[in-house]
């Protein structure tokens, strides 16, 4: 492909290596068991995974969102779910870049970079993703320290992370224009104060560990408060085309399944493949939509490498790449027939992972309107 | 401080066997649109390399014989963590059979500096012999161990693991030795993307025969190489299931009859 140099052949072997040694045997046991990727994720932080858009002065290898996107690919063929929680890495480390004292970084970023420490985002609470006015966790300035009390709800990794990032309000009001009154922490999950509530079960992404959690007096000193927490919020954005990346791995791997499906089912002597020409050419055409998909996806890792990062763009990418998961998953489980609706075959988890991306991070319907207000 | 080499080999990618084809005229491989790449039991030997490297601190150096395009694997080899590399490539050197591997080998071992230990792996993946670990030994004049299944080191030196008849035998190498390390030896790390990364900055030299200097032109190439390939072909097999009856005592007889050629045994179902 048009993208690929020597570096990133190798950077790409090394992630298949990586993919098809350890998240292979674990992707069944986070879907069958809710098993957790916690150790694999900080593996793969001590191989250097998760330098890839990193600046090297805050532990990373530099901007090369191609190969990041590479490793999203090569981890969503075995797992969506795991592609999404290596995803989520970057979608922290990224903006975290930005949002962060140099103490934090420090403390925080650079041993997220390097495999020593998980962080997440305890963000949204029952009163609604998008509807941070609404929120209930708050936190109250005591001496040098903040105290934290609220709680939040679908929390992804809830239970596997070492520190969150928790949005709380720390006024009566938020400032609309200013978003002054809304402010984010460094909460470490040993706080006496943090607990873990139910974890849900979904109807795709198991394995993520969705649930609630609960902060009871946490106490933080003012040094885990974000100096900007707006560039974290908006930094978000730009990080969501990381979810076509990981979808076109699913997307691949489905397609190449099929097809090997197709050529070695024989009936009546010959290979369904060879018999059916409706077959193939249904095949083609979603290989084709892939493709397509391919190339939008890696001329925008492109413009990110030249230092363009749409978040428009990047919206865009993730609402298109769970209903193209979920046609792709659709379709090869409809030509595998019986063998397709299988648990075991694989096909059927990729449908429902399909699902629960449309709504991960934010549901697509609600994106639909950001864009309807550029127009 | 170690100063180690590592013997590497380019090969086709296993996962490719399927469309490799024989030249019926030359004996050999056709490789054309197969990839390359290290082969297992190197890889393992740099694995092993990079252990003794991790425990002794110390330079690890790969060397190989191949064509031009080889030098992506000595890079792999680079990304994998070994310090720097040379590929000899020269077609005076081409058509070399295992001996006259294992003479350029030791040649440009010796032009390229001086090692406590060279490992290689026990075999590679396409010719299989498994020759050239020893004879490089014998060119060196040095210790040499093959089919070794574990490496360490201690302050006396060398220690290596080999699978013997009914069991494992231990022997210490006097330094410096050659190592044939096989599959079983270790498991291989994954690699870092940070050595990824920095495997363009490492040294990585290509040589011709001219450039290692100091090679006897009868023990290269082709005119070294005493053995030739024969006759190379591709073994048909088919399936043939044939149904045993008769008593317990019976139907061993019969397998017996069977597997020692005497008889065809039993009626073809």
């Amino acid at each position: 492909m048009w993208y690929m140099n020597e570096d990133r052949e190798m950077l790409q072997k090394s992630f298949h290596e990586y993919a098809v040694k350890r998240v292979r045997p674990l992707a069944q046991k986070m879907e069958d068991e809710d098993a957790s990727s916690r150790e694999a994720l900080l593996e793969m932080g001590r191989l250097g995974m998760f330098t890839m858009p990193v600046p090297p002065e805050n532990g990373g290898t530099g901007p090369d969102y191609i190969s990041w996107s590479l490793l999203l690919e090569e981890m969503g063929r075995e797992s969506a779910t795991f592609g999404f929680l290596t995803l989520l890495r970057q979608v922290f480390n990224g903006p975290l870049q930005v949002s962060c004292s140099r103490e934090q970084i420090e403390k925080f970023v650079i041993p997220a970079v390097n495999g020593e420490i998980l962080i997440g985002l305890a963000g949204n609470e029952p009163a609604g993703g998008n509807n941070l006015f609404e929120y209930q966790t708050r936190a109250v300035k005591d001496g040098d320290e903040w105290v934290i009390n609220g709680g939040k709800v679908l929390v992804t990794q809830a239970d596997e992370v070492d520190v969150f990032m928790v949005i709380a309000l720390t006024k009566d009001q938020i400032d609309f224009r200013t978003m002054e009154g809304m402010d984010v922490f460094f909460v470490p999950t040993s706080d006496p104060g943090f607990s873990v509530g139910h974890i849900e079960h979904k109807v795709g992404l198991n394995g993520s560990r969705t649930g609630s959690v609960y902060f009871d007096n946490c106490r933080v000193p003012e040094s885990y408060r974000m100096p900007y927490p707006m560039a974290l919020l908006m930094g978000f954005g730009p990080e969501l085309s990381g979810y076509a990346s990981l979808t076109l791995g699913a997307c691949e791997k489905m397609i190449e399944q099929t097809a090997a499906y197709l050529k070695n089912r024989i009936q009546m002597g010959r290979s369904l493949w060879d018999a059916h020409q409706a077959a193939r050419h249904d095949l083609a055409k979603l290989k084709m939509e892939v493709l397509n998909f391919r190339n939008a996806v890696y001329g925008h890792m492109a413009n990110r490498n030249a230092g363009i990062h749409d978040s428009i763009e990047a919206g865009a990418l993730k609402a298109a790449s769970g209903p193209l998961m979920e046609k792709v998953a659709g379709e090869c489980m409809m030509l595998m027939g019986g063998t397709g609706v299988i648990h075991e075959t694989g096909i059927e988890m990729y449908y429902r992972d399909a699902k629960a991306l449309e709504i991960a991070c934010f549901s697509d319907k609600t994106f639909v309107d950001t864009v309807a207000a550029t127009l | 401080m170690m100063k180690i080499a590592v013997c590497v080999k380019s090969v086709p990618d296993p996962e490719y066997y399927e469309k490799i084809t024989l030249d019926p005229a030359t004996k050999r491989l056709v490789r054309d649109g197969i990839p390359a790449v290290i082969g297992e039991a190197d890889r393992h030997a740099l694995e092993a390399a990079l252990a003794l490297r991790d425990e002794n601190g110390g330079e690890i150096t790969v060397v190989s014989m191949g064509p031009p395009a080889a030098r992506r694997q000595l890079l792999e080899a680079l990304a994998m963590g070994a310090d720097r590399a040379f590929l000899i490539s020269d077609r005076k050197v081409g058509g070399a059979d295992t001996l006259a591997t294992s003479y350029t080998l030791s040649c440009l071992l010796a032009k390229t500096g001086t090692y406590d230990v060279i490992l290689a792996g026990n075999e590679s993946a396409d010719g299989s012999t498994a020759h050239v670990p020893s004879q490089l030994g014998v060119w060196m004049g040095i210790a040499h161990a093959a089919g070794v299944v574990s490496v360490s080191s201690d302050d006396k030196g060398l220690i290596v693991t080999k699978e013997a008849e009914g069991g494992l035998a231990k022997y210490r190498l006097r330094t410096p030795c050659v190592v044939a390390v096989t599959p079983k030896a270790n498991e291989v790390r994954f690699m870092d993307v940070r050595n990824i990364l920095a495997a363009k900055e490492k040294e990585l030299q290509v040589w011709s025969a001219a450039d290692v200097g100091n090679m006897d032109e009868s023990f290269m190439g082709l005119a070294g190489s005493p053995s030739q390939n024969g006759e190379v072909f591709a073994i048909e097999s088919s399936k043939n299931c044939r149904m045993l009856t008769g008593t317990e005592s019976e139907i061993a007889d019969q397998i017996v009859s069977i597997i020692s050629g005497n008889s065809k045994g039993g009626e073809e179902a």
